[in-house]
């Protein structure tokens, strides 16, 4: 299912300026698009609006459109579009219900609000914490996992619900580098079974390793969109609030200075081997 | 379980009982303790509410909890009542310039009671009944799923806020505030939290009802709970029983109280 955002305009209700200015962006079904950009460049508005929490919880003056698999967001309600985009925040505290006193349970609660029945409920459940790893610690209480384990009960959540796209605000950005890369594996297992995926992210290496669309933005802008190597290869990047993955920067280095005149690669073992061809071994 | 909540698991018929029916019962013994002015029905609820507590095994925890929030209030009820209770005429002891009165001590005991009845009740409510079974019996009952929304929430501002101010608190300590010590300096290292705690908690109720949202809470299906609260007839005849009773009971008190008002 793609998404296609279309000139779109949104002032958060009493600020002075918009969040997203004429902002038009394409995800084609099973891409894993990356969003990139400092604090404040309207990332987390984007995720907000394609889940169309803009405007529907929000409020706020909205112009263009947003559709999700070719149906305008402003036309769905927001119980409709939970089936087709589920999304994932950066806390992952925050995200427990509440309503639940087992994993296993707070996994079942999307469903349940969707009227499916029991015997299909329990097993995508399982399905979804299988997926995720935590299918052992089912019958904890959700607030007594470590922030790691919480975010995928949050990403098991949003999975049992099957929703062919997903949408994850940073998040990532409150775990530990353990805890990053098991979200990123989850993702990246996503990915290949088909997903449509939109990603904000601050952790370069994970976007140049698994993206396959970036998308810059700054004060609300699309400054830039494109594969991870043209986007993630600008000159200005550093210049737009984003940091590009030390061992690029390391490899453009080398191609500034004539040692090395082929692409430079997207993962720290394609860096590597660079270095070794350089180093002459 | 849940660290957040005062729900003990125990195996008792207690719990087991639907949390509708414990709901109806907590409100008929507070509606009851409000309308009644005899120590004997107020001595009763209290009775019955500790009778419950001992069924349900949670005897210790009902009375730790309840002497620890209702231990002042009793204390300034039966000081101040007993010394100074409009219309007493019995003097029971005389100290120094102080005069304890037999109807002051009397009215104390009456409303430490009809207190202690009422906080028991809740108490005995929150050790037994998990709070998200209660919403999820209204609402498959017909609450709409808004007001549970609110109910749900709100149940979590308190102990959410707890745990936040004590995460800032040790922030603030492994940055060398003190925060421990005299009662000045617990206020001093009190205020730079007010910020963070508020933006904070407000923050984190936002992604919490949208994450709430994202799951589908507002779709217009009915709910397909995956286990079912169980009830019986019985239940349900002890919840009506109990209903009309307490009804009877404030319009009887209701009567008594009018007429007395035209002689
Ligand atoms: N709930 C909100 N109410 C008002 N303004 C907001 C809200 N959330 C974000 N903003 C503003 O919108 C702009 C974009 O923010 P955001 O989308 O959160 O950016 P990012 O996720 O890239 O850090 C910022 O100027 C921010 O202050
Ligand atoms: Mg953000």
């Amino acid at each position: 299912m793609d998404i296609v955002v279309d000139s779109l305009t949104y002032t958060y209700p009493g600020q002075p300026g918009p969040a997203l200015r004429d902002v038009s962006l394409e995800v084609r079904s099973g891409e894993l698009c990356c969003l990139v950009g400092a604090n404040g460049a309207g990332k987390s508005t984007l995720c907000c609006a394609v889940a169309g929490f803009v405007p529907h919880f929000y409020r706020g003056e909205m112009y263009g459109a947003v559709l999700v698999g070719g149906q305008d967001t402003v036309q769905s309600t927001i119980g409709e579009l939970a089936r087709r985009v589920g999304i994932v925040f950066q806390n992952p505290f925050d995200q427990i219900t509440g309503a639940t006193l087992t994993v296993f349970a707070e996994v079942a609660f999307g469903l349940e609000n969707l009227g499916t029945p029991r015997e299909e409920t329990v097993a995508r459940v399982e399905g979804a914490l299988r997926r995720v790893g935590l299918w052992e610690v089912r019958d904890r209480s959700p607030f007594e996992l470590s922030g790691g384990q919480q975010q995928r009960l949050a990403i098991a959540s949003v999975l049992a619900m099957d929703p062919p796209v997903i949408v994850l605000d940073e998040a990532t950005s409150q775990l530990d580098p353990s805890g990053t890369r098991e979200v990123w594996q989850i993702v990246a297992n996503l990915y290949e079974s088909g997903k449509t995926l939109l990603v904000a992210e601050h952790k370069m290496e994970y976007v140049a390793r698994h993206a396959t669309k970036v998308v810059l933005m700054e004060g609300g802008r699309v400054v830039a969109s494109g594969p991870p190597s043209e986007v993630l290869g600008r000159d200005d990047l550093e210049a737009h609030g984003v940091g590009r993955p030390p061992f690029m920067s390391v490899v453009r280095a080398l191609r500034e200075k004539g040692l090395w005149d082929g692409e430079v690669p997207l993962t720290l073992e394609g860096a590597a081997e660079v270095l070794r061809k350089v180093s002459g071994r | 379980m849940n660290p957040r909540s005062p729900y003990v698991h125990r195996p008792s018929s207690i719990h087991r009982l639907n949390p509708l029916t414990k709901g109806v019962l907590f409100l008929c013994t507070v509606v009851i303790a409000f309308a009644t002015s005899s120590l004997t029905t107020v001595l009763a609820l209290l009775g019955a509410v500790v009778a419950a507590s001992a069924a349900a095994r949670v005897a210790r925890e009902l009375a730790r909890t309840v002497a620890k929030s209702a231990f002042v209030i009793v204390a300034l009820i039966f000081i101040v009542q007993g010394l100074f209770y409009p219309g007493s005429r019995t003097p029971l002891y005389v100290v120094g310039p102080l005069t304890i009165w037999q109807e002051g001590l009397r009215f104390a005991c009456f409303t430490a009671s009809r207190l202690l009845a009422i906080i028991g009740a809740t108490v005995l409510l929150m050790l037994t009944t998990r709070p998200e079974d209660l919403v999820s019996e209204l609402m498959a009952r017909g609450l709409s799923r808004k007001l549970g929304f609110v109910v749900l929430m709100t149940m979590q501002i308190i102990p959410n806020m707890q745990a936040r101010a004590a995460a800032i608190l040790d922030a603030q300590r492994s940055r060398g505030l003190e925060t421990e010590g005299r009662l000045i300096q617990r206020f001093r290292a009190f205020l730079p939290l007010m910020g963070p705690l508020v933006v904070g908690s407000i923050i984190s109720l936002e992604t919490r009802s949208l994450a709430i949202e994202a799951r589908g809470f507002s779709s217009p299906t009915k709910r397909v709970r995956i286990e079912d609260i169980p009830d019986t007839r019985w239940e349900s005849l002890v919840r009506w029983g109990a209903s009309l009773a307490t009804f009877g009971f404030v319009v009887w008190r209701l009567v008594r109280w009018i007429s007395s008002l035209i002689r």
